[in-house]
């Protein structure tokens, strides 16, 4: 959109001393739109809208007074033919002759076609003709000079096009600035005005915004503009209504009505856009939200013309050139979709141009059977539905028109056959009266279901028979399976031969979205609740990205009713559902937190650190690296499609390894036992890869694989990853870079939403060498990945980890600590029994060196406080020495006191 | 106030003289717009072009000789049916057209007449 401004006033349309500019007669400024001129012009007045309504009352008043003098004519005409003479008693009007009363008569259809006339002629001004490219000026030629030399006709004034509730959101929003005294009309106090208008509070309703917190915003926005006598409407805000102009021209609306207004203000910079900013608000939204609206109307339009073009088709099974038969013997296995549609009990099927256009042009190419492939749930179904509603509209090739679409189920025709060759005699019925009526489309739902059915020996199985039938094109037929059974049971079968593939895929992100808006209607109208546009966006985004297995758009429709009966239960009736409720129903099915950060939860992740070290002692490098990695996870910083982290944890055995994976697993996942643990030591051979990923032909798949499929949010540790077999480790590359890894029977497994950890022993000596020696654990860790691992990984394997941490031999002091740590575990095993458990220093100190070996890290110390103090305290336990409230003292050497409690003296 | 008794005055003057222009113009039109629509609407609801077009194709599956004598004949009784309807159709569409031509003309006429 190009402006020109007025030279004189620079678009202000006023002069300095606030006089109109008389160059541009106070029009300021013109937008060129496809060829045309823009303008606003309208002088608002005190009192304007009263006189408005005013010229409504005369306008309704005058239409009334000629409909009753229509009304009058006729009652005269009636008493003169009909001799109704008992009116003259009602009415002393009547006794007028019955010429005089035959001239009202005549005066009054006079008068009846003059209020047709205004009738219609009114409605007729309210449409806009939007500019079109024929008869157009050229952009290039026009600046100030031109405009004056230019015909009328090119020019538009945009109130000329406004809705009646647009003209009252500008009537109110000139009101508004006139009652506050400001200077300039701002799009703040159009925003502001339509607070109160329909349209506006579904918008603002849809983006889930805050009431309250939108009103005191707007408010001190108010507040803060300049203040003056005049009152003028500034530039953005025409800005802002040509803007909307142009949105409705290129929508083909009836006129600007309040959508695209709102669209426009969202999309320029101004105080109204920074409000809805602070609101997590952005332009896109209101656009989606402007054309979910739109959507709405599409279907309501779409819906009323299908009603009309219903009312032609024949009911029932006959066509309408009468060539068909009755089919009576296939109406019993099977649903007339055509018929169904026509009824108004199909769903509307939206998008999927792409799909129809593949369709019809296999259709008409060859009158070829088709056959459409696709996951469960990507709309195979919806797109027969949609073909249905096709057919009705007579929007289809000239084969399918006049035409039934047929749909035949496979069970009950499988269903109660005993005699051999039933099934077969059935179908070649059905066939025989397909072919007979010649106005049958045949749908056959999971096709693949009918491969194998047969009852004699040897005999062809019914797909046979039905693809035989096909490669004479006797009729047609559409057909769905599954791509997993189209591979293995029609691809290389004769219906293979006969079937036309047609891949359906998951549609793309805005058509989705546009599905789920269209789907939500039923779910609002049965659950009573109101979805905002952020849910609609969620449930799309975090079903893509957690719900697996199962396919868009279904998985994401299913999503949201589920958060639609969860909310109506909770918080009842006309609530409206926002993000944050699909992100909690998400959080609850996958144990995942993806709801926003809670200010507890934040200093939760903040003290992450001091959580870990809660149950790992020292190893501060480690703590650090996988608390950042947590966090980033958390705050959705992290690369979504890669998993969540993947680390190498290098370092000599029982130094915390393990048990850091497991905090890991506990902080992030909710449960320590949310992990996959593989031991690579079992996996040195090639061919062991089986049975890590499934192998070929077999239904099973491999131990990786299946497990990350059914638990795809867990943490993957693979222990002594050293020790794997080259190629398994290039299987991991896969894993850590894309985030999936395809098992033997075909499938992709996410790997997302997992934490990778690998653990190794390799270059243990070296780093206890240096160690000893004081070098930093920086530079160790740089020799081992430049140096010390190179027998071990290739560079490119050790590049994929976001962090290789190097873990330190534990001392004597860190012992003492994992000590402290294990027996306060007993403490409170013992306290669950009434019991208090105290643990002298020297017996620490004993525990610690008894169970401290520099080669086996903290190991060797579970299993010395599970000999000297689990195993004594129990013997004490079971011969009764010790009680409920029974002080327990453990002293060096081993030596227990019991210190007994003190009973009440009943 | 004036000012608005004065505007609305003025309209409905307006608006009095510009009626009979627009009556016999852009309302002439639209009336016989609406007449073409419906009596193609009619066409299709009755389905003549597809009974034509199928005139000789027996109905019902029967190829057989018989079959198609009677189809043919019953065929053209449909047909003569349909056309009958069609014609009434066109015939009330014709008169509606006919009536807003000559309605204002034939009331002026009356009431010169009367007076």
């Amino acid at each position: 959109m190009k402006y020109i401004y007025c030279p004189t006033c620079n678009g202000r349309g006023r002069l300095i001393n606030e006089k109109k500019c008389p160059k541009c007669q106070g029009r300021g400024f013109y937008a060129l739109i496809g060829g045309f001129l823009i303008y606003f012009e309208e002088s608002f007045y005190p009192g304007q809208k009263i006189i408005h309504g005013l010229k409504k009352f005369f306008r309704i008043l005058i239409n009334s007074a000629l409909f009753g003098f229509g009304l009058l004519g006729i009652i005269s005409i009636l008493k003169v033919l009909l001799h109704l003479d008992f009116l003259s008693h009602y009415w002393q009007f009547f006794f007028l002759p019955p010429r005089k009363l035959k001239l009202i008569f005549w005066i009054s259809i006079l008068t009846d076609c003059f209020l047709y006339y205004r009738l219609i002629s009114f409605s007729e001004k309210k449409k806009i003709i939007w500019p079109q490219t024929k008869g157009e000026i050229t952009s290039q030629a026009i600046d100030w000079s031109d405009i004056s030399r230019l015909p009328n006709r090119f020019k538009i004034n945009v109130i000329d096009a406004l809705s009646p509730k647009a003209f009252t959101l500008i009537l109110n929003s000139w009101n508004l600035a006139k009652k506050l005294k400001h200077k300039e009309i701002l799009p703040i106090h159009l925003f502001s005005a339509g607070l109160n208008l329909s349209g506006f509070a579904l918008i603002i309703n849809r983006l889930g915004i805050s009431w309250i917190k939108l009103k005191s915003k707007i408010t001190q926005a108010l507040s803060l503009l300049p203040t003056g006598e005049e009152t003028n409407f500034s530039i953005e805000t025409k800005q802002v209504l040509f803007r909307a102009y142009e949105i409705a021209a290129e929508k083909k609306a009836k006129n600007i009505s309040l959508t695209e207004i709102f669209q426009s203000i969202s999309e320029q910079k101004n105080m109204v856009t920074e409000i809805l900013y602070d609101l997590e608000i952005t332009g896109t939204e209101v656009k989606n939200v402007c054309v979910w609206i739109d959507v709405y109307k599409k279907i309501k339009e779409r819906w009323q013309k299908f009603r009309g073009a219903a009312q032609l088709r024949p009911k029932g099974a006959m066509n309408k050139a009468m060539t068909a038969i009755a089919t009576p013997y296939l109406d019993a296995y099977s649903q007339d979709l055509t018929q169904i549609a026509r009824g108004g009990y199909l769903p509307i099927c939206l998008d999927r141009k792409k799909e129809f256009a593949e369709i019809f042009r296999i259709i008409e190419g060859g009158q070829q059977s088709l056959i459409l492939v696709g996951q469960p749930g990507v709309g195979k179904t919806s797109i027969i539905n949609g073909l249905a509603w096709k057919m009705i509209e007579e929007n289809v090739p000239k084969y399918l028109q006049d035409k039934r679409l047929v749909s035949l189920s496979v069970p009950s025709l499988v269903a109660g056959a005993s005699r051999p060759g039933e099934i077969e005699e059935r179908l070649q019925i059905i066939m025989n009266e397909i072919v007979r009526a010649g106005n049958i489309i045949l749908f056959i739902p999971k096709i693949h279901n009918m491969v194998g059915v047969k009852t004699t020996k040897g005999e062809l199985d019914i797909s046979e028979m039905l693809a035989d039938a096909l490669k004479r094109k006797l009729f047609l037929v559409i057909a769905t399976t599954f791509p997993k059974e189209y591979r293995e049971n029609i691809e290389t079968k004769s219906l293979g031969q006969v079937l036309t593939k047609v891949e359906i895929d998951e549609p793309e992100e805005n058509a989705t979205i546009q599905i789920l808006e269209a789907n939500t209607a039923y779910i609002e109208a049965k659950q009573q609740v109101y979805f905002s546009y952020g849910a609609i966006r969620k449930a799309y985004k975090l079903s893509k990205q957690f719900i697996h297995e199962r396919f868009l758009p279904e998985k994401a429709i299913n999503l949201l009713k589920e958060v639609a009966s969860a909310v109506h239960r909770k918080r009842g009736r006309r609530t409206i559902i926002h993000a944050e409720d699909v992100a909690e129903i998400v959080s609850e099915k996958t144990g995942i937190p993806v709801t926003k950060v809670t200010e507890k939860e934040s200093e939760k992740l903040l003290n992450l650190e001091s959580r870990i070290h809660q149950r790992i002692i020292d190893q501060n490098e480690a703590v650090n690296m996988v608390s950042a990695a947590l966090r980033r996870a958390r705050t959705e910083l992290r690369d979504v499609k890669r998993p969540i982290v993947n680390l190498l944890f290098l370092g000599p055995t029982g130094v915390g390894k393990t048990e850091l994976a497991k905090t890991v697993a506990e902080v992030y996942f909710g449960n320590e036992n949310k992990m996959i643990r593989l031991d690579m030591s079992e996996y040195q051979t090639k061919e062991s890869i089986n049975r890590l990923i499934g192998t070929p032909g077999s239904e099973k798949g491999g131990q990786l694989t299946e497990a990350v499929r059914l638990n795809p949010f867990s943490l993957v540790l693979l222990d002594e990853i050293e020790k794997a077999h080259p190629d398994i480790l290039n299987l991991f590359l896969q894993v850590m870079d894309d985030g999936r890894l395809t098992d033997a029977l075909g499938r992709t497994i996410d790997f997302t939403n997992v934490i990778l950890i690998g653990t190794s022993n390799a270059g243990t000596q070296f780093i206890q060498d240096e160690i000893r020696k004081g070098t930093s654990i920086k530079t160790i860790q740089d020799i081992l990945i430049r140096e010390k691992l190179k027998p071990y990984f290739r560079p490119e394997f050790l590049n994929r980890f976001d962090g290789i941490i190097v873990f330190k031999p534990l001392g004597k002091n860190e012992i003492r600590e994992i000590t402290k740590l294990l027996l306060n575990k007993i403490i409170k095993k013992l306290a669950n029994k009434g019991i208090t458990l105290k643990i002298t220093e020297e017996a620490i100190n004993e525990l610690a060196e008894a169970g401290f070996d520099p080669t086996f890290g903290a190991r060797p110390l579970r299993r010395v406080i599970q000999e000297r103090v689990n195993d004594a305290i129990s013997k004490y336990l079971l011969t009764g020495k010790i009680e409920r409230k029974d002080i327990v003292i453990l002293d060096k050497n081993g030596t227990i006191r019991i210190k007994k409690g003190q009973g009440l003296n009943l | 106030m004036s000012k608005l008794s004065r505007n609305i005055f003025i309209e409905t003057i307006l608006n009095i003289l510009y009626f009979p222009l627009w009556w016999y113009s852009k309302g002439l039109k639209k009336t016989f717009l609406f007449v073409f629509k419906k009596s193609k609407k009619l066409s299709k609801y009755l389905g003549l072009k597809i009974l034509f077009a199928y005139l000789f194709k027996p109905m019902f599956g029967q190829y057989d000789f018989k079959g198609r004598i009677i189809s043919f004949f019953m065929r053209c009784l449909l047909l003569g049916w349909r056309l009958f309807l069609f014609l009434l159709g066109i015939l009330g569409l014709l008169t509606l057209l006919i009536i807003y031509i000559i309605l204002p003309i034939l009331s002026i006429w009356q009431i010169i007449k009367l007076t």
